[in-house]
């Protein structure tokens, strides 16, 4: 018999790849090799040094792709691998695990290596496609050397870093949950500011110490172009050049053994939040871990939940209501929203907060503050509406009421939205008197917000997608402010009539999309 | 031989799940009875090591369990009560995962076990496509998979048709031989034939542990069979201690578990172990 830590590692992988959504995630890693690494005769490149295009050679090939997949798999990853405990507590074979003499530095060290071996394999496929691309695309011969020491070098620590938050964050009872899905973002953003910071104005001659806080690889790349004199503007991915600009050639990179160490260094970083994790491990004991699965965790969220719990008694007549309602789905519409407050009473709180704020800050603080942290609470509202009736159990029973079944995907749709826009009313009403192209964004937007959770969630079964998808989106929509094209619900009054016609078009397409797949799930 | 000493849980609400529980069982088949929350899955959980007691200890083969759990979890099986599985992995898969996580070396183990449980010819189908039984099996596989001295096993037969239910039953009754199995049920007839001893729990407190026989005996002469009309029987049987009941065409056929006669019509019947069951409760109940 193999042993335990193997055994683990391969049934954790296995149980993953069976998945109808890695499939997709694997198809998606193809699709992104080929938009990452576009054809540059029609003006797109991957690699973009001071306005000048990188020649696709190996090494350029591979560092660009390989730094594109360490900023997505780091902070992606975590929402991929994000349940490797919560997978054995809610079958409740955590608690035969329990009962067996493995140790629990044996489980979670085999849990992490799954994780990391996991993520790896994604990586694989993508690697894959980049070399299918570059047999394709490539203005010299591939070298697969130079890929494979490339990608170790650059990938392995972001991946290590994103299964061992994801597997500690599952081990601490504090962050097992949304709450931990949403910090995890800004640790991410702190872990690109970061290397930022520390190389700032060495970029030449880079410290070993500031390499190996560069856990996601960009400075360290940045510093390997400066030290060629090709300069230190980097675009990555699909990016536009000058054409009249003469294109550079990157250079291999000399693997040293500082840079080794140093990449090794980045990828142990995390180590201490394993020790920490391992040190806070329920083991299933039910009276730590029961919870978790049956009363929405113990987490900073859980807790408040618990706390302001008394609020939701007063939806239980808009609850009633929706079921006396002359108008059956209405009603089952205003009574699922109304369930979503109930379940989660920090939202019906926020919705409070927010709208009482709404109606007093100036219109700038409207845009800049209130606007954006509807939002990013909106991830907290909207992420499980779609899934938390099937992750309970209670799909079947809901498939008996009057005409649920074949409009599944249209209640939750509608649901979805009714919950959105409650949370926008207000800010809207306002919006509507002083700027109404705003007002229409800000309706689009919200529309726009609730279709992606509803269609995600149906789709990939599980709330993290939309968590994570939606909080990158609104990182590029804070980052990227002066481009109309992120102005997706009227923040900054950016947003032409076609991008909002394009957002809602794009709402239009993943509504359609969640009543299809909701009738090819049904068949 | 398994011995609890004043064994208690206290939840962090303050409520007991297990109060001052002392018992001693020396090996066979222990059939742990007792109504829906009575503590019963806590117990086991304390037996199998999986959450800790708040006071008591507790020994299995002269060993201090709490002290060493290392020790039991390499003699113990355990099948948890609604117990799950990972759907996307065959019988096969699922069964080699937990035998390395118990450290079993034997490859032919797997295979020795899918046979036993009869589902050896389904060795390679995913887990997901099986019945409730099947699963059942499985989970019970996964328990016996390193030849464990300790077997407990959690309202196994929850969810079973009849016939499952009575594989299930013969299964552990050949289990039993050798080996001390705990098996905890809410439904008599799960264990009145196999098990050698029965522990009755009430409110987290052990009401009693004695042989069938025993139990038997104290409710003899405690059990009535009468013939009622539906309307007396609409007007006594709140306040019968009835353990069932049989509408027929020349009245309601019921059975009352109780000390003094019912009243007039009523003849002392012979207790079966559901009899006794009840016997029991209204016993504590005082």
């Amino acid at each position: 018999m193999a042993s335990p830590i193997g055994t683990i590692i391969r049934t954790d992988v296995r149980l993953r790849w069976r998945r109808t959504s890695t499939i997709v995630t694997l198809l998606l890693m193809i699709v992104f090799a080929y938009v990452v690494v576009p054809d540059f005769r029609l003006g797109h490149t991957v690699m973009v040094v001071d306005g000048h295009r990188a020649v696709y050679n190996s090494t350029a090939l591979a560092l660009s792709t390989a730094l594109f997949a360490s900023f997505f798999l780091g902070l992606f990853g975590f929402y991929l691998v994000g349940n490797a405990l919560r997978r054995d507590l809610d079958t409740r074979t955590g608690y035969i695990i329990a009962a067996t003499p493995i140790r629990n530095i044996e489980y979670l060290g085999g849990k992490l290596a799954g994780n990391i071996v996991f993520l790896g394999s994604i990586v694989a496929v993508y690697l894959v496609g980049v070399l299918g691309m570059h047999l394709l695309r490539g203005e010299a011969a591939i070298e697969p050397l130079t890929y494979l020491v490339t990608y170790l070098l650059m990938i392995v620590p972001s991946l290590v870093f994103a299964a061992t938050f994801a597997l500690a964050f599952e081990c601490l009872p504090l962050l097992a949950g949304r709450g931990g899905d949403i910090l995890y973002l800004f640790i991410w953003i702190v872990a690109l500011s970061v290397a930022g910071v520390v190389l700032a104005g060495r970029q030449a001659e880079p410290s070993w110490g500031a390499i190996a806080l560069d856990v996601f690889g960009m400075g360290t790349v940045l510093a390997e172009l400066h030290r060629q004199g090709l300069g230190q503007g980097l675009g990555i991915g699909s990016t536009v050049f000058d054409p009249s600009l003469a294109s550079v050639v990157v250079q291999h990179i000399p693997v040293s053994f500082a840079l080794v160490t140093a990449r090794l260094a980045s990828a142990l970083l995390p180590a201490p939040l394993f020790l920490l994790g391992l040190w806070s491990f329920h083991r299933f004991d039910p009276a730590k871990a029961r919870s978790a699965a049956k009363q929405g965790g113990k987490g900073i969220l859980a807790q408040l939940d618990k706390l302001l719990k008394p609020l939701t008694r007063l939806l239980l007549p808009v609850a009633a209501w929706g079921g006396r309602s002359r108008w059956r789905f209405g009603g089952q519409i205003v009574s699922d929203a109304a369930v979503t407050f109930m379940l989660s009473p920090i939202t019906l709180f926020a919705l409070v907060a927010l709208s009482a704020w709404g109606l007093v800050a100036p219109l700038g603080k409207l845009r800049g503050a209130v606007l954006p942290v509807t939002f990013f609470l909106l991830v907290l509202a909207l992420a499980d509406i779609a899934t938390r009736d099937r992750a309970v159990g209670a799909g079947p029973m809901l498939n008996g009421m009057p005409r649920l079944r074949s409009r599944r995907a249209l209640w939750k749709l509608a649901s979805a939205s009714l919950v959105a826009l409650l949370f926008t009313l207000v800010p809207m009403l306002r919006l509507l008197l002083s700027a109404p192209g705003s007002a229409a964004a800000l309706l689009v937007g919200t529309l726009f917000t609730a279709s992606l959770a509803v269609a995600l969630g149906a789709i990939t079964g599980t709330p993290k997608t939309f968590a994570a998808l939606f909080l990158f989106f609104l990182y590029l929509v804070l980052n990227g402010g002066a481009l109309p094209g992120f102005d997706f619900a009227g923040w900054t009054g950016l947003a032409t009539p076609s991008v909002t016609l394009s957002y809602l078009l794009a709402t239009g397409v993943l509504a359609a999309g969640s009543v299809a797949w909701q009738r090819f799930a049904r068949e | 031989m398994l011995e609890l000493s004043a064994v208690s849980k206290r939840f962090r609400s303050g409520t007991f799940g297990v109060q001052d529980f002392s018992l001693s069982v020396p090996g066979g088949v222990l059939g742990l009875l007792g109504p829906n929350g009575a503590g019963k899955t806590t117990l086991m959980q304390m037996i199998a090591t999986v959450t800790s007691p708040t006071a008591g200890s507790i020994t299995f083969q002269g060993h201090d369990i709490l002290a060493d759990p290392e020790w039991l979890r390499r003699r113990l099986g355990y099948l948890p009560q609604d117990f799950g599985t990972y759907d996307n992995l065959t019988a096969a898969e699922f069964l080699t995962y937990f035998a390395a996580l118990k450290g079993v070396t034997d490859r032919s183990r797997v295979g020795t076990l899918l046979e036993m449980v009869n589902l050896h010819t389904v060795a390679n189908r995913q887990v997901g496509t099986f019945s409730g039984g099947m699963r059942q099996r499985l989970g019970i596989a996964q328990a016996l998979i390193n030849d464990p001295d300790l077997v407990i096993v959690d309202e196994p037969t929850a969810g079973l048709d009849p016939e499952e239910r009575l594989r299930f039953r013969n299964l552990l009754a050949d289990i039993g031989t050798g080996k001390l199995v705990i098996l905890s049920t809410h439904i008599v007839s799960d264990i009145e034939s196999i098990a050698g001893q029965i522990a009755v729990m009430k409110q987290g407190r052990l009401v009693v542990c004695a042989s069938p026989e025993e139990l038997l005996k104290s409710a003899r002469g405690g059990v009535w069979d009468m013939v009622l009309s539906s309307e007396e029987f609409e007007l006594r049987q709140g306040k019968l201690r009835i353990s069932n009941a049989v509408r027929k065409a020349d009245g309601v056929h019921v059975r009352v578990v109780q000390g003094d006669s019912p009243g007039a019509g009523a003849v002392a019947a012979e207790p079966d172990l559901e009899d006794a069951f009840v016997h029991t409760m209204n016993r504590s109940a005082g």
